[in-house]
């Protein structure tokens, strides 16, 4: 499933991320990475994104989060 | 007898991730210290500090804040080139507690680049109320470098930190677990690197950091109110519509205040100075019309400068501005830029100065440029008393219409702009993805605080301030000058002067926009210098006249019907159009060169002028048919 399509509260795995080779670079750089888990914690405004990784909370736009396929955890 | 140990010098840079408390703990290592340069070739700005440790009298160079080496933007190339260039004896990594795994990946890139490092752990307070507080000694015990956990606001651990460099500048401390010579794919191929480096930064991490899921925070409970779509549109709305506010109704009877002391009690004892000492009476006009009027208006935007300056650092310093970025992001991205440009284009219908100094809180230089380029087309409150006049002289009760239509037209402007100037600006970059961290909610550092708005002001002052003290004087010059009818200088009727002569030259160049006067063209010109003085001078011109029986409307009506032979409606949409675009005043493009240099304001300067040239044109051209 993709991250847009994860529900507030829930946790999965990052499967791949379905971006140009920068993207997927500068997401990898952010903590976005194949294997990590993270958490999806609110649905901002515009779409964004509000994720957890490891001890971090990050903001993902709307569709940079339909690139991201996910594994429920 | 005691000896005196010279110190010996050496350079440090601070590199780190955005937001992580790297400011901080430069201001209070270097305290005031401190100058700002542009990189070279660049509009990146870098401080450079001393810092004095028991050994070394350091140059501390703080480097602007990336997540990566693999630079994407002119403020990370400037981080990637000093760290590369080695111009330094150590990397001062500063490591955020509460995200440590990206913090590292900076550090292993550091590493990578063959450098000596010490690291400085920030934000441990929070990362223990989040329950991730990292084990010190075991994360140093796995990085092999020094880690001091310094805290920046108190200073905490500054002085361990110093002891920590003085050692490591002899030592050249490596990073463990990193050998720069079997990492040549980083250059090659990025994305492997990265998942290399990655796995270097997991070992430490499992070393060095519980496993625990971080505990909720009060920010977390913060952004499910801030970051919602039915609070945090209004409440962002709420925060800019309070720093407009601030830059006007606060600052203007602050200005006011100002420029009242000048002009009064300040020009009062120099001219009893200059009288007492029998100085002609052109040097007494220098001295008061010119110098002390552009000494007088420098000063006057201290006050507004300061209060924009701080409303930017308290943004900046409390983590709100993260969140600004992703409720305004939708509404930006067209114009490829970030959300958090919204925050100067809306302060810039107040004032086009501080809202310049507004671009400050766009991380990257490229995105302040586009912003800062956009900025004079939103039209400031200077330009709406010029649109009330003639709204009111020619269009009666459609007159607020009118002036709403200016502000629509306004914002249509920075619109189309933005797009043409987006290709040149952004080089044909898209927009890349929005995915920030989004940092603890802090309240604001005071003395961080105050630091970031002299250092600010200085430069406005010094740099910008002396743009606007020579313009002054220029054309206090032109003004003074008499070109015919035999006046002595500083003496001499508007018309008679340089400047009425080169309004008379200019005059004819209006007549395709149906406003061929010189009086308009003056009035224009005074406009560079202000927009609030271009009712003055018109008013100014008309009393030469001597109709005092009429309005100053019904004077303007009166010219105007008869140049645009009939159409007097159409011809003054187009002088309000072109008053909305033409050029802007003196202060935002001496401000504009401080921030972006001579050739973009110039650039920028002349397609505004030239744009509204042609819109003032086109709107009086078609509005005479209908």
């Amino acid at each position: 499933m993709l991250l847009t399509a994860l529900r507030p509260g829930a946790s999965a795995r990052v499967r791949s991320v379905s971006a140009e080779s920068d993207a997927v670079l500068r997401l990898r750089e952010m903590g976005l990475h194949n294997g990590v888990t993270i958490r999806l914690d609110l649905i901002a405004a515009g779409g964004a994104r509000i994720v957890t990784v490891g001890s971090a909370r990050l903001a993902v736009d709307r569709a940079t989060a339909a690139l991201i396929d996910l594994d429920l955890a | 007898m005691t000896a005196v140990v010279a110190r010996s010098t050496a350079t440090v840079v601070l590199v780190g991730n955005p937001n992580v408390g790297k400011s901080t703990l430069f201001n209070h290592l270097t305290r005031a210290r401190q100058r700002v340069v542009n990189a070279p070739g660049t509009t990146v700005s870098l401080a450079h500090g001393t810092w004095h440790t028991p050994a070394h009298e350091l140059t501390l160079v703080d480097l602007p804040g990336t997540y990566s080496l693999a630079a994407r933007s002119p403020d990370e190339q400037v981080a990637a080139d000093a760290v590369n260039a080695r111009h330094h004896e150590v990397a001062l990594v500063v490591l955020d507690a509460t995200a440590l795994s990206r913090s590292l990946y900076l550090l292993a890139q550091v590493a990578v680049a063959d450098q000596p490092v010490v690291a400085a752990l920030t934000m441990l307070d929070l990362a223990k109320a989040r329950g991730v507080a990292p084990d010190v000694d075991a994360l140093a015990v796995a990085l092999g470098v020094p880690v001091i956990p310094v805290h920046g606001r108190s200073g905490a651990g500054a002085d361990d930190l110093a002891a920590a460099v003085d050692a490591a500048i002899v030592s050249a401390p490596r990073v463990r677990g990193i050998d720069p010579h079997e990492h040549s794919d980083c250059l090659s191929d990025r994305l492997a690197c990265a998942e290399h480096l990655f796995e270097w930064v997991h070992g430490v991490i499992d070393k060095a950091q519980p496993l625990a899921p971080p505990l909720p925070t009060l920010s977390d409970r913060l952004d499910r109110v801030l970051l919602t779509p039915w609070a945090g549109i209004p409440i962002f709305l709420a925060v800019v519509w309070g720093v407009f506010q601030l830059t006007t109704v606060v600052a203007t009877p602050l200005m006011d205040a100002v420029a009242t002391f000048v002009t009064g009690p300040v020009a009062r004892g120099l001219n009893g100075a200059l009288d007492a000492v029998s100085a002609p009476q052109w040097l007494i006009s220098l001295m008061a019309d010119g110098v002390l009027a552009g000494v007088g208006t420098v000063l006057s935007f201290v006050p507004l400068m300061a209060i924009m300056f701080a409303a930017v650092g308290v943004l900046e310093g409390s983590g709100y501005l993260a969140r600004v970025a992703v409720v305004a992001d939708r509404a930006m991205r067209a114009l490829g830029l970030d959300g958090r440009a919204m925050l100067p284009l809306i302060v810039g219908f107040g004032c086009n100065v501080p809202a310049l100094a507004a671009t400050a809180v766009l991380p990257h230089a490229r995105q302040r440029l586009l912003t800062g380029l956009l900025v004079p087309l939103t039209t400031c409150t200077a330009r709406l008393a010029i649109y009330l006049m003639i709204a009111h002289a020619f269009f009666g009760s459609q007159a607020g219409t009118v002036v709403f239509a200016m502000y629509v037209l306004s914002i249509a402007l920075v619109v189309v702009w933005g797009l043409i100037a987006r290709g040149v600006v952004m080089r044909g970059e898209r927009p890349g993805p929005l995915v920030i961290a989004l940092p603890d909610y802090q309240p604001p550092h005071l003395r961080t605080l105050g630091h970031a708005v002299w250092s600010r002001l200085s430069s406005f002052v010094t740099k910008a301030g002396t743009v606007i003290l020579i313009a002054v004087v220029i054309l206090w010059a032109a003004q003074a000058v008499p070109v015919r009818g035999g006046h002595s200088l500083a003496d001499v009727p508007v018309k008679d002067s340089v400047y009425g002569a080169v309004a008379l030259a200019a005059a004819p160049a209006l007549e395709p926009m149906g406003v061929d006067d010189w009086r308009i063209s003056a009035a224009l010109i005074s406009g560079v210098a202000a927009k609030e003085v271009v009712i003055g001078a018109l008013a100014q011109s008309y009393a030469l006249d001597g109709n005092d029986e009429a309005s100053l409307g019904e004077q303007l009506r009166a010219t105007v019907d008869e140049t645009s032979g009939g159409h007097g409606g159409a011809a003054a949409f187009a002088l309000m159009v072109f008053c909305l675009s033409y050029l802007p005043c003196l202060a935002t493009l001496a401000e504009q060169r401080r921030l972006f240099g001579w050739r973009w304001s110039a650039l920028a300067a002349s397609a505004q002028l030239l744009g509204a040239y042609a819109l003032a044109v086109t709107v009086f051209q078609v509005g005479r048919l209908l």
